[in-house]
C-alpha cells in the first residue's frame, strides 16, 4: 500500500473514532430571518405551482440510479 | 395532461396526496421534501426519496390516511414488519398511543412516512400556518419552512445538522437571486 493510501486510511480511522455531535442546534437570528424572507418570496406565494420540484428530484434520482462504476 | 383524480398523475406523490384529499385526511408535508417546496430553483433543491407526512393524533384521520395509501397500492409497514390487520380503530388507537410512525411504500423506492410527531411543534400549529402549493393540479399542504428548520434544529441528529448547514448555503443562493 502506498504512503498516501496508508495516510488516507489513518485519516478515515481517526474520523470514525471522532464522536459525531448530536442534540439541539441553536439557529442564529440571521438564519431565521433568511428563512422568513425566503418564505415571503413571490415564488413561494400560496398556490404556487411547484410541479417542477418533483420533476427535478425524480430526474436526479433516475440519473443516480443509472450511474455505473467505470473503474 | 395530468388530472387530479388519482388516475393518470405522472408522479406517485401527488397521486397519493389526491387520494388523501379524497379520503378527507388531514396532513401536512414536513421534512426535507417540505423544505424542497420552498426552493426557488433546481440548485436549491435537495435530492431525497423520503416523504414525511405529519398527521394529527386522530384515529379516524389515521384510518383515512391508511385507506388512501392502500387505494394507491402502497404497502403499510410498522418498523420492518407489515402493519397488522385488521387495520381498525383498535390498531389506530394503539399506533397513536405509541406515537409510532407507519411507512407507506411501493417497494420500488417510493416511501412515505406517516408520522405523528414533529419535534418542537404540535400538529394544529403546523396545520394552522401551513402553505399550500400545487403539483400536477393537486394541492399539497406544506409546513412553513420556519417550522421545518426549527424542528430539525430541535432534533439535531447528524443528518439534521448536515441539512441545516447545506440549507444555509441554499438560503443565500435563493436570496441572492442566483438560486
Amino acid at each position: 500500500m502506498t504512503n498516501s493510501a496508508t495516510r488516507a486510511r489513518e485519516i478515515l480511522d481517526e474520523l470514525s473514532r471522532t464522536p459525531v455531535p448530536t442534540g439541539p442546534v441553536e439557529l442564529s437570528q440571521a438564519y431565521l430571518r433568511a428563512v422568513e424572507r425566503v418564505e415571503k418570496l413571490p415564488v413561494n406565494r400560496a398556490r404556487a405551482d411547484k410541479t417542477w420540484v418533483i420533476r427535478i428530484v425524480r430526474e436526479s434520482a433516475e440519473l443516480f440510479a443509472r450511474a455505473v462504476r467505470k473503474r | 395532461m395530468p388530472c387530479a383524480n388519482g388516475e393518470g398523475l405522472l408522479d406517485p406523490f401527488p397521486s397519493l396526496v389526491a387520494s388523501l384529499h379524497r379520503h378527507a385526511a388531514r396532513f401536512v408535508l414536513i421534512g426535507v421534501w417540505g423544505a424542497n417546496f420552498h426552493a426557488t430553483s433546481a440548485d436549491t433543491v435537495f435530492t431525497t426519496q423520503d416523504h414525511d407526512v405529519l398527521l394529527p393524533l386522530d384515529a379516524d384521520n389515521l384510518l383515512n390516511a391508511w385507506r388512501a395509501c392502500e387505494q394507491e397500492g402502497l404497502a403499510l409497514q410498522a418498523g420492518v414488519e407489515p402493519l397488522d390487520v385488521p387495520r381498525d380503530r383498535v390498531l389506530a388507537d394503539a399506533i397513536l398511543q405509541r406515537r409510532a410512525a407507519v411507512r407507506a411504500t411501493d417497494g420500488r423506492g417510493f416511501d412515505v412516512d406517516l408520522t405523528l410527531v414533529m419535534a418542537g411543534f404540535g400538529f394544529e400549529e403546523i396545520w394552522r400556518e401551513r402553505r399550500t402549493f400545487v403539483v400536477d393540479d393537486v394541492e399539497i399542504p406544506v409546513a412553513r419552512l420556519t417550522h421545518i428548520v426549527r424542528s430539525k434544529a430541535a432534533v439535531g441528529r447528524e443528518k439534521d445538522r448536515l441539512f441545516l448547514a447545506t440549507h444555509a448555503e441554499a438560503l443565500k443562493a435563493m436570496l441572492n437571486g442566483d438560486g
